[in-house]
């Protein structure tokens, strides 16, 4: 038996039966959930976006990066007045410690921090030197040397520990110490210690630096209890109580906590509204509660499936999968107002209403299925969350319709009076549209076609990250500020070495070192830090320790007669010198000096068995040459996540692009088993065209036309073929449908307008409900002629 | 008897010691500058600032605690309100170091280093001190300073703490000592140095010579 011929309405199941296999499912879906583990709410707003880089070991590096970015927290506290401002950040960096789910917050750096560094460059002083250093040695210039040496010891000030002396008798590491201070690689941004303090003096304000992470927990954790809230409440009291302060924040974990409590505030306001339309509408139509219940029961069970679902597939469900998954209140809503209606109308036993609005709704939740599968095919995250969302969900609320209601008692006399009356009304809207004469249909469909022409002709298929989120304007203040006080130069643009172990790595960041300065003289770039430049390779540190006994060595001694020491000083000293050979300096060594966070870049550690350095390039200006250069590079690769988040969002456009298409035919053929060609061939007609006006109005709107916009118009195929679907597989004289498909199409359009107000998905829910409102209007504009043409 | 008369006189003089190692033992950092002074500690740097050029012979003793060993040179020291500090040093090697707003020069041998403020605050903030003091910029050295002053007889003291904890954490105070003009400039490091400018034969020159033009240009 085809499925063309196949009778989609022999269903009989005993009620007892109905019940307990409703349950059933249901419970097992509950089973696997718990099992699983419960579920978690992901408000890190990098969670969502899809993979950029092909290969799996350098998107895993750059995971590794992006999570110890996604806790770092900056906070500028400023004050036109000094003492104000480092009364201020002390104020919080107190409160701050004692905010749970913040760690390492940083606020004073101990005077001793530039000691630090003359102790970590005296322990290395043979094996890490100067590059002026290196390059006198080099050039048998130790008169260099000896110049650097009294330099400091005849001028006014020295700069790091004179006490050294006799273990250092050229003052090596002073000289080093000098070379840091002057290449600015104590800092990657403007602030300078004051008062122990980073502090700069900027636009008349004196500004204070803190930083902090999230803890591991920090993005995923309920908002209410995210360290990022009780921050801002506290920067709310500080300008209320001293105007004149100011608190700047920046950090990945800040735009996910804003974002997110945007996000709840918007699916607080969407299921408000939808759910207070349904319950005016439902009791409007119906005058009973007993619809009223038996329609959330089913949202509401459909919205839990679907929660389910997404946490045992992804884990954790991402907080904007929940906004657009608020749509789902509106699409379930449909199977239960075709049921109800007829339940209401024909007031018939529970299977024979089943038997008659099985067929509909069958095909309705396979097309609509069709559409939400397509986007598996799309590998983004977002996207197969709210998919999974939406079919679990839709799942349930078709389990329920069929078996479910039709144990629902039968309709009381006063129900039927009153849906008749609200069928009545809303047939005449169908019987006006059946009574135009063909040639108003005609130029309907003309002036709809001419619509089309303007908007169209200037598609433009956006791909920028930055559609996808946008930032609130105290975030961009604050953003702006952040960046203009910390002077900040970084484009998020590194290069990442592969190597098989941390010396593998060093070696290859150093050999290709003279590249990066010749790009840097050549203005491709303006600068680059990594960790080969505060920690050289065993085999550089070698080769720099032999360089000092060949050249250093020999002028020792004259150094130390001059310098009035003994000849005791000086044996003691070769000793010490001698014994050093193989004294490198070491990872765990740097990790003392005051570059921790720096450190956190530059290393990303082992991943799948390689081991991986970062190089971070400032000021980028020619971005080609370098990755030209790049390509010609063994295991050096360009790592540009925005540039790669926009290419792949390009690609993923033109994937959703096929898969619209491809969806469409698939529709199509599945039509094609039930309905003869013509027929399904009008049925796709609607949707495609419907598309097509909801593309023209984001245009004329002016709204990017990106992924979201384009996933939305995979949605229109599925869900505004339903109509026209309703209507073929209505009995014959069956009014009681066209009240149903109004109704759907009231709270479908309801929920996806709403969407369509939010920040995030506003693209999204303005076409979608486009899309289906001219899918509703097409197929009461165009059913009646495609009828006419089938029955003839 | 007699033993009791000496033990009196020695009573006397061990008191007379005690009180005189007393006083002498406390030192500049025991006389914040009280209002009442202000106005006359003013004065000195107004008088100190009375010349647009300062030349003097100096004798420099870096005092290195940990081998206690004092490293002299000597040479000319000198002051242009413009363009900033110079010390021109004879021996033990020739060499010039100057110093202006934004960076110190080291010159010896043709071999010049040049090293930038830019980068590093204390560095600034130590310029801007010494020229400040010869500049006679009170308010300045008041706003990064907690000031000492005691009027000797035949001298004042003046001591200058950082306020700024990082300098601090470089430069534990400056002391100033002189009478109608400056005469001893001691620069208390932190890790115990001790670097002390003896200036003699203080000259006001109304120019540069064109030797001088060329380290102070």
């Amino acid at each position: 038996m085809s499925f063309r011929n196949m009778s989609l309405n022999k269903i009989n199941l005993p009620p007892k039966k109905s019940i307990i296999l409703w349950a059933a499912l249901h419970a097992v879906l509950l089973l696997v959930f718990l099992i699983h583990g419960g579920m978690s709410i992901s408000t890190n707003l990098y969670a969502i976006l899809p993979k950029t880089n092909e290969q799996q070991k350098l998107s895993d590096v750059e995971n590794v990066v992006t999570s110890r970015l996604n806790s770092q927290l900056t906070i500028l506290v400023g004050n036109k007045d000094l003492s104000s401002a480092e009364h201020e950040a002390d104020v919080l960096g107190e409160y701050m410690s004692g905010i749970a789910g913040l760690k390492d917050v940083q606020l004073k750096y101990g005077t001793g921090a530039l000691d630090d560094f003359v102790s970590v460059l005296h322990k290395s002083r043979y094996h890490f030197l100067s590059p002026a250093v290196k390059k006198s040695l080099e050039n048998d210039n130790i008169n260099y040397l000896r110049q650097n040496c009294f330099f400091q010891l005849n001028g006014p000030f020295a700069l790091g520990n004179l006490n050294y002396l006799p273990e250092d008798p050229f003052l090596l590491a002073s000289s080093h110490l000098q070379d840091f201070l002057n290449s600015s690689l104590l800092s990657s941004n403007a602030m300078s210690l004051k008062d122990s303090y980073l502090h700069r003096e900027y636009n008349g304000r004196h500004w204070i630096m803190l930083t902090a992470k999230t803890d591991s927990s920090g993005s995923e954790i309920d908002i209410k209890t995210n360290p990022v809230a009780s921050l801002l409440e506290y920067r709310e009291n500080l300008l209320l109580s001293d105007p004149a302060s100011e608190i700047v924040f920046s950090g990945v974990p800040v735009h996910s906590y804003l974002a997110a409590r945007q996000s709840q505030r918007e699916i607080s306001f969407l299921s408000t509204l939808s759910t207070l339309f349904i319950v005016v509408l439902v009791l409007l139509v119906f005058r009973s509660f007993l619809p009223l219940g038996a329609t959330f029961f089913s949202i509401l069970m459909g919205i839990l499936s679907g929660l389910a679902g997404v946490a045992i597939i992804f884990d954790e469900i991402h907080i904007f999968t929940i906004v657009f998954g608020t749509s789902l209140i509106g699409i379930t809503v449909d199977y239960s107002f075709h049921y109800l209606t007829h339940w209401a109308e024909s007031r018939l036993d529970g299977k024979k209403i089943l038997n008659d609005v099985i067929p509909g709704i069958s095909i309705g939740l396979l097309t609509t299925f069709i559409s939400y599968g397509s986007f598996f095919f799309c590998p983004f995250p977002l996207m197969r969350q709210m998919a999974l969302f939406s079919l679990f969900g839709l799942c349930s609320s078709f389990l329920t319709v069929g078996l479910i209601y039709p144990v629902l008692p039968k309709a009381k006399m006063r129900t039927s009076e009153n849906i008749g009356k609200a069928i009545n009304g809303v047939s005449r809207l169908f019987d006006f549209s059946a009574r135009l004469k063909t040639p108003v249909r005609i130029v309907i469909v003309i002036l709809l076609t001419a619509f089309l022409f303007f908007g169209i002709p200037r598609l433009s298929i956006s791909n920028s990250v930055t559609d996808y989120y946008t930032m609130s304007e105290q975030m961009k203040a604050w953003e702006m500020t952040s960046r203009e006080v910390l002077d900040l130069r970084s484009t998020g643009i590194y290069l990442t070495i592969e190597g098989s172990s941390l010396e593998d790595c060093l070696e290859t960041s150093e050999r290709i070192q003279a590249d990066i300065d010749e790009m840097i003289s050549k203005d491709v770039l303006g600068s680059a830090m990594g960790l080969q430049q505060f920690l050289p390779s065993h085999k550089s540190q070698q080769s720099q320790y032999q360089l000092v006994k060949e050249k250093m060595l020999p002028a020792a001694l004259r150094q130390f007669i001059e310098l009035g020491f003994s000849n005791t000083d000086y044996k003691n000293w070769l000793e010490d010198f001698n014994s050093r050979e193989d004294q490198f300096l070491e990872k765990a060594d740097i990790l003392k000096l005051p570059i921790g966070s720096l450190l956190d870049t530059f290393d990303a550690g082992e991943v799948d068995g390689s081991y991986y350095l970062n190089i971070m390039l400032f000021d980028v200006k020619d971005i080609d040459s370098i990755k030209s250069w790049t390509n010609g590079q063994n295991k050096v690769f360009l790592m540009n996540k925005v540039n790669e988040l926009n290419l792949t969002l390009e690609k993923l456009s033109r994937l959703s692009l096929l898969i619209i298409a491809a969806s469409y035919a698939l529709i199509f053929i599945v039509l094609m088993f039930r309905y003869p060609f013509k027929k399904a061939a009008s049925i796709v007609l609607i949707p495609i065209a419907a598309s097509l006006i909801a593309l023209n109005i984001v245009i004329l709107l002016k709204l990017p036309v990106n992924l979201f916009v384009i996933v939305g118009l995979i949605l229109i195929p599925g869900m505004g073929s339903d109509y026209i679907i309703l209507l073929n597989e209505r009995k014959s004289a069956d009014p009681a449908v066209y009240l149903s498909i109004l109704m759907s199409l009231l709270t479908t359009l309801l929920s996806f307008s709403l969407l369509g107000m939010t920040q995030l998905a506003g693209g999204f829910g303005i076409t979608v409900a486009s899309g289906l409102f001219a899918a509703f209007f097409l197929t009461i504009l165009l059913e009646p002629v495609f009828m006419r043409r089938n029955e003839e | 008897m007699i033993k009791k008369k000496y033990s009196m006189r020695w009573i006397s003089l061990i008191f007379f010691v005690f009180i005189c190692a007393s006083l002498g033992a406390q030192d500049i950092f025991d006389y914040p500058v009280t209002s009442e002074q202000s106005a006359e500690v003013d004065s000195i740097f107004s008088e100190l600032a009375s010349h647009d050029i300062i030349k003097s012979s100096y004798r420099q003793i870096k005092h290195i605690p940990s081998i206690n060993r004092d490293v002299i040179s000597s040479g000319i020291f000198l002051f242009h309100k413009e363009r900033g500090l110079a010390w021109i040093v004879k021996s033990p090697f020739p060499m010039n170091i100057t110093i202006n707003d934004s960076e110190i020069v080291q010159e010896a041998g043709g071999q010049r280093q040049i090293l930038s403020f830019g980068d590093d605050p204390s560095f600034a903030q130590f310029s801007t001190t010494v020229q400040s003091v010869f500049r006679g910029e009170y308010d300045v050295i008041k706003k990064y300073y907690d000031m000492f002053y005691h009027k000797f007889p035949d001298h004042w003291t003046i001591a200058l703490e950082p306020k700024d904890e990082t300098l601090k954490s470089l430069i534990a105070s400056f002391v100033l000592e002189g009478n109608t003009q400056i005469e001893t400039f001691i620069i208390n490091e932190a890790q115990g140095g001790i670097t002390t400018y003896e200036f003699e034969d203080l000259q006001y020159p109304d120019s540069l010579t064109s030797e001088e033009s060329d380290v102070l240009p």
